[in-house]
């Protein structure tokens, strides 16, 4: 055996004691063994588990368990290292889980084209979808969070008895709304700021339907993203609008029947 | 009987007497205590005398550079190491007077 290596079997039987105090009477060891002539047998010193026992009784070292010790006998350095390791993978995680949740859109406000709705005593509001007739349903998304997101659509609504497309004007840090100014296209939205959507088009009969059956628009779903998570959440109308068929005009059956409820 | 206990008990005495003749290193001291007739006490009990030692404050201790390898650490003894040796050795005088008395005829 090595003197290194009788050094590393006593500092086995020595792993309970303070970091500190291990390393000082390892250090007095490896001076001991240099200062012996070169052919002296180790042995003679008595096994390494001997002599870390003789060890620790001359010099009153009892042996030491529990949470406290195994702390002290680590080095101060892999100490920290380890405290900081385990702050900054918790921050991490942490940090994570918050990104993946961070939603900051609200409605802002809506309205129909007013030539369309119709607001029957009792409240509430409804359109009638006549087939062919444009259709505009103006809604703000507001940013009320303190990061900016991108928008990036509305995803494809369906089960009701229209087809649009997606327009937008702003974004815009005054309330209001203004007139669709353009086709949509993925932007972003700073933190206070709202932007207008339209769904522009015309009613027609998507899928299959009776005689004045209707459809309830209560929320619409808006697709952002934030750093890496894509997401899509769906935003509360204030007041739900109810698309009624015409009376006396439904959906052909060769059409696709309505689709489940998401 | 088995002597090494007997050893053990004075080893404290008898590095502090070896440490009072001047500063002194381990090595050095365990080749002094073997010349003079403690050749059955561990290497490790020694070391380990002489951490307890300078834990209680009988024993102060420096490093100095060596020519044959690692820093040596040098021992002195202190003013309460002196007092506690001059204690020591006057029980030791005592417990050898009546011991002597006990197997003499």
């Amino acid at each position: 055996m090595t003197a290194e290596e009788y050094v590393h079997r006593v500092n086995f039987w020595l792993t309970d004691l303070p970091w500190g105090t291990k390393k000082a009477l390892l250090s007095e060891l490896r001076g001991h063994l240099a200062e012996l002539p070169a052919d002296t047998d180790l042995d003679t010193l008595g096994t390494p588990e001997q002599y870390a026992k003789d060890l620790r009784a001359a010099a009153g070292l009892e042996r030491r368990r529990g949470v406290v010790a195994f702390l002290r006998a680590r080095r101060p350095r892999n100490l920290v290292a380890t405290v900081v390791l385990l702050a900054a993978l918790g921050l991490g995680i942490g940090a994570i889980a918050w990104v993946d949740s961070y939603q900051p859109l609200v409605w802002g406000n809506g309205g129909m084209d007013p030539a369309n709705v119709v607001f029957p005593r009792g409240g509430g509001e409804y359109a009638v979808a006549h087939k062919g007739r444009p259709f505009q349903f103006g809604f703000t998304v507001r940013n009320d969070g303190r990061f900016t997101v991108r928008i990036l659509g509305v995803p494809e609504l369906r089960g009701y008895p229209f087809r649009a497309q997606l327009w937008a004007s702003g974004p815009t840090i005054r309330g209001g709304m203004p007139l669709p100014e353009r086709r949509f296209k993925p932007i972003d939205l700073k933190p206070g700021w709202t932007l207008v959507l339209y769904l522009v088009g015309r009613y027609a009969c998507t899928y299959q339907a009776p005689a004045g059956s209707s459809t309830t628009l209560a929320e619409l779903p808006v697709r952002y993203s934030f750093l890496w998570i894509t997401a899509t959440t769906w935003i509360d109308l204030h007041e739900q609008l109810a698309i009624l068929l015409p009376k006396n005009v439904g959906c052909p059956p060769n059409l696709h029947p309505p689709p489940s409820t998401p | 009987m088995d002597q090494t206990q007997l050893l053990k008990g004075v080893l404290e005495l008898a590095v502090l007497a070896v440490i009072a003749r001047g500063e002194t290193y381990g090595y050095e001291i365990l080749s002094t205590l073997e010349r003079a007739g403690f050749d059955g006490v561990g290497d490790a009990s020694v070391y380990g005398t002489l951490r307890r030692l300078e834990q209680a404050g009988h024993l102060s201790s420096r490093l100095a550079a060596s020519d044959s390898g690692p820093a040596r650490k040098y021992y002195a003894v202190t003013p309460s190491g002196a007092e506690q040796l001059q204690a020591g050795t006057d029980s030791w005088s005592r417990i050898n007077s009546a011991f002597e008395g006990l197997v003499k005829p």
